[in-house]
């Protein structure tokens, strides 16, 4: 079992420095989700690692061996890493046997582990096939075969999942997470698919601009982001203006008073933004008039108070937006069972706790 | 999926499965009408008219007289020669050809773009144009060695630039892979990257090796007794037609072999691409100093041979001469003459593509692909074949149109077939049939309805084809020197008959046209075959040299 430890590491092209100081750690055996937007530099991160790329300065740690440092630079060939890229890349001349076997010696041996691996990803009886014969989910199995035939320390995965479509990828998600676990590999994943990376990941890193800006458990992640730009990458967010400052931690916006689990002050913006952030399932509603089924309504205010405007609906659950008193829209997600038709008054409850942003300009600090 | 790298490969990740891609009919109307099959038929026909009618003589003069011809020691020099001549050639251009082709691909020799426009502006050199203008400078030069050496050098870039595109299409990842499973830089390259530009290589060299089998008018300047050059001369020296027509076949033979091994070799390449990956830059190899400026000289030296010897001869040739005794009249003359042989040649040849070309782009039965497969027969028929088969069928059969303009034309339209059936074909592939339908339900019949949707917006295409064969007939050398009326003279052959009587000067402006012919079939073929390629869908033999 190997950790990953990746400390100060700078790296880019010619001209460019596209990563400016990535601290990461990856416990042994644990499957970590770097996620950005295109151009973030998470891909560059990967190609670092798997040695395709020498860092400017930093080091790269695989255990106790040191992959890149100063004065180490490991060749791809000698790191024992496992990549599987964003389209498979299976070499379009051999057969899946062939593919899975290329980092393998020759000889029995290795005939059997292909049969071992080929089953792991649930391919039996495909050796024979050639990449071209495969569909796209089969060709990422065997991609990903390939790369855990020879017992890599650490497997890579390049966005994997991209080029599928959304049932395939939602199945091929839990098949690779469980292939993972079960060969006790520690695994980094790419991604820009928020989603991806909370349902999949011990661990996210996000990462923007270059940097990891929050690294963390997908709840703390989601639940905690460290800034609104991160709030509003990883999942649906409402933002209220904060419109008073009450004296017992709470403050007051368009919805009523609401209590601030914590409030975080950027620097970088220009001083005029402070707003509080839910996720639209903090929010029940309840068909005004009945009163009585338990949501608390606050008698004293008619804030809460909304109209429904539009619903779209997802079949599992339902995104309901609805209108409230001060004319904003709050998005708040419901279950799919019976969503409030458009035009119904509703009352809005929230439960938990909101996050307040505010930011100062730079010279402030 | 908002971001815009998760586009790309989506729709793209189906294998590759037919040659062409398009708008083939899969539902309803899958059987083509019984007129359309009746026209493509007819094409066929007198696409295998030269070779029926040379199989029909050999056969004719019977099996004893056929062995005694294949059995003499001639015969066995002749086919020794030819293919001793196109190994060395192949060789020499897939060598230089795969290495060009790394290095302005996957290095980091400087202004690699332009070292790419000059590798493929060779193509634009008619290899007997080449041929005449070093021997203008080089008098002395002839044999087997010399010859190989011009070939060499207006050949390679079929080679190089396929190969080049294949280079820049290798997904990146697959190298990358092949590392992380511990293989080394070098034997990363042999065993993932070379696999796959292989096939775009192979596939060049076999069309390369192709057009030396065919090649005259190198052979026949340089002296080299490969087969063309012994059956014009069994043509023109003696009666011995029998013994011409069984060399002819035989050389039909050879190069129907490579023909068909180019496309089972292209045909896999296509294959092979497993999906359309995310287009990725290579990361250039970086050479050290010295061989970095040794890779450079080579290309410099690649390019002086190629380029800058025939062009800085024939500007020598012009300037020098001052008794050029060069007629304008002339040149306008031959020009004209080249024009309206090869205009109605390309009619001919449109008018016969167009047939087929519908029914291959629409259709996958049995009888089009026969029909395709054999309309495709010029492909493998050189031009001393094609001329040999004409003179002796308008000798044999219609004595009335022996060297007239129509045989000339139907020589042309015969060759270069190809050329215009694949125009017409994938021009016919890229519109959507469901157009023609639609026009069908507004009201019009079957052959209306082409003509307002389909025709309309293939014509572009069409047409391109039309001129394609054009420009290819106007440099066409053996066959018009074979077939053409008493004194009609072309470019071609006034270049053929001034140089023969080693009058170089003359001869230059005649050159200097003919490259300007040649330019446009080359600039098109190699944006069909060079590295901006990706998506589009020229094959080498609807271009062609």
């Amino acid at each position: 079992m190997t950790d990953v430890d990746v400390r100060g590491l700078r790296a880019g092209y010619p001209g460019v420095e596209v990563l400016t100081g990535i601290d990461l750690h990856v416990p042994a055996g644990a499957l970590a989700a770097v996620l950005g937007e295109s151009g973030s530099g998470k891909t560059t991160l990967l190609r670092v690692l798997a040695g395709f790329i020498r860092p400017t300065s930093g080091t790269v740690s695989f255990g106790d061996r040191e992959v890149c440092g100063p004065g180490v630079f490991v060749p791809p060939e000698k790191r024992q890493v496992g990549i599987v890229p964003q389209e498979g890349a299976l070499f379009p001349h051999l057969d899946v046997r062939g593919n899975i076997a290329f980092g393998l010696p020759r000889g029995a041996q290795s005939r059997q582990r292909v049969d071992e691996v080929l089953e792991l990803v649930g391919l039996t009886g495909l050796a024979d096939s050639r990449p071209q014969e495969l569909s796209g989910g089969q060709q990422q199995r065997v991609a990903l075969a390939r790369a855990l035939a020879p017992q890599p320390q650490v497997v890579l995965l390049d966005e994997p999942f991209t080029a599928l479509d959304a049932g395939l990828r939602a199945r091929l998600r839990s098949d690779v997470r469980d292939v993972l676990s079960q060969v006790g590999a520690t695994a980094i994943l790419v991604t820009h698919d928020q989603e991806e990376a909370l349902s999949m990941a011990d661990i996210v890193a996000v990462m923007r601009d270059g940097r990891l800006v929050q690294t963390g458990a997908p709840h703390e992640i989601y639940g905690s982001p460290v800034d609104l730009s991160v709030a509003r990458f990883i999942g649906d967010v409402v933002e209220m203006p904060v419109l008073e400052e009450l004296s017992d931690g709470r403050v007051r916006c368009g919805l009523g008073d609401l209590s601030i689990s914590q409030t975080i002050t950027e620097t970088d913006g220009d001083g005029s933004k402070d707003v509080v952030v839910l996720r639209p399932e903090q929010f029940t509603l309840s068909t005004v008039g009945a009163t009585s089924n338990g949501v608390a309504v606050s008698p004293a205010s008619t804030a809460n108070i909304g109209r429904v405007q539009a619903t779209r609906y997802h079949g599992h659950d339902a995104m309901v937006t609805v209108r409230i008193s001060d004319g904003s829209d709050i998005d708040v997600r419901v279950t799919g069972v019976a969503p409030p038709p458009v035009g119904e008054q509703v009352a809005i409850a929230v439960t938990g706790s909101a996050r307040r942003f505010r930011s100062t300009p730079p010279h402030h600090v | 999926m908002s971001s815009t790298d998760s586009i790309s490969g989506s729709t793209l990740a189906t294998p590759v499965r037919t040659r062409v891609p398009g708008f083939v009919r899969v539902h309803g109307r899958s059987r083509p009408s019984r007129v359309l099959l009746a026209f493509g038929a007819l094409t066929a026909a007198v696409a295998v008219i030269p070779l029926v009618y040379l199989v029909v003589r050999v056969i004719g003069a019977g099996p004893d007289r056929v062995i005694e011809v294949l059995w003499r020691a001639r015969t066995l020099e002749t086919i020794l020669t030819s293919a001793a001549f196109v190994f060395v050639v192949t060789t020499a251009c897939l060598i230089i050809g795969i290495t060009a082709a790394w290095l302005i691909t996957r290095t980091n020799i400087p202004l690699r773009g332009m070292w790419l426009v000059l590798l493929a502006l060779p193509l634009a050199m008619p290899s007997y144009v080449a041929a005449y203008a070093w021997l203008a400078q080089f008098p002395w030069m002839s044999g087997f060695a010399a010859a190989a050496l011009i070939m060499i050098l207006v050949s390679f870039p079929y080679v190089a630039l396929p190969t080049a595109a294949a280079f820049r299409l290798a997904d990146p990842g697959v190298d990358e892979v092949a590392r992380s499973l511990g293989r080394g830089p070098f034997r990363a390259f042999t065993s993932a990257t070379f696999p796959q530009i292989w096939p775009a290589a192979a596939a060049g060299g076999l069309l390369v090796a192709l057009y030396t089998l065919s090649e005259f008018g190198v052979v026949a300047l340089m002296r080299v007794d490969t087969f063309t050059r012994v059956i014009y001369a069994s043509y023109r020296g003696s009666f011995d037609r029998v013994s011409a027509a069984v060399l002819a076949l035989v050389l039909v033979a050879l190069a129907a072999l490579l023909v068909w091994a180019e496309r089972r070799v292209r045909g896999r390449q296509q294959r092979w691409r497993v999906a359309a990956s995310v287009q990725r830059d290579h990361v250039p190899m970086q050479l050290r100093r010295g061989t970095r400026i040794t890779a450079i000289s080579g290309l410099i030296a690649l390019i002086v041979l190629a380029l800058g010897v025939p062009i800085v001869s024939l500007i020598d040739l012009m300037l020098r001469s001052t008794d050029l005794r060069f007629d304008p009249a002339e040149l306008f003359t031959a020009t004209v003459s080249s024009a309206g042989v090869s205009l109605l040649g390309a009619i001919i040849a449109v008018a016969l593509a167009l047939p087929v070309g519908i029914l291959a782009a629409r259709y996958r039965t049995r009888s089009v692909r026969g029909i395709e497969t054999v309309s495709y027969a010029g492909h493998a028929l050189p031009g001393v074949v094609v001329g040999l088969s004409l003179v002796f069928l308008t000798l044999g059969v219609l004595p009335f149109a022996y060297q007239t303009l129509f045989t000339l034309a139907l020589a042309y339209a015969v060759l270069f077939l190809p050329k215009s059936i694949g125009a017409t074909r994938s021009a016919t592939a890229a519109v959507p049939p469901v157009l023609e339908d639609t026009a069908r339900t507004l009201g019009r019949g079957p052959v209306r309805a082409w003509w307002s949707t389909t025709a309309r917006l293939t014509a572009p295409g069409v047409l391109a084809g039309g001129l394609l064969v054009l420009l290819t007939s106007m440099k066409e050398l053996p066959a018009t020197l074979m077939l053409r009326p008493t004194g009609l003279d072309t470019l071609a052959t006034e270049l053929w008959s001034r140089t023969e009587i080693a009058a170089y000067g003359p001869a230059a402006p005649y050159a200097l046209a003919l490259i300007a012919l040649a330019a446009v079939p080359a600039w098109l073929l190699s944006r069909a075959m060079g590295p901006d390629a990706r998506g589009r869908r020229g094959t080498p033999d609807t271009v062609g040299a």
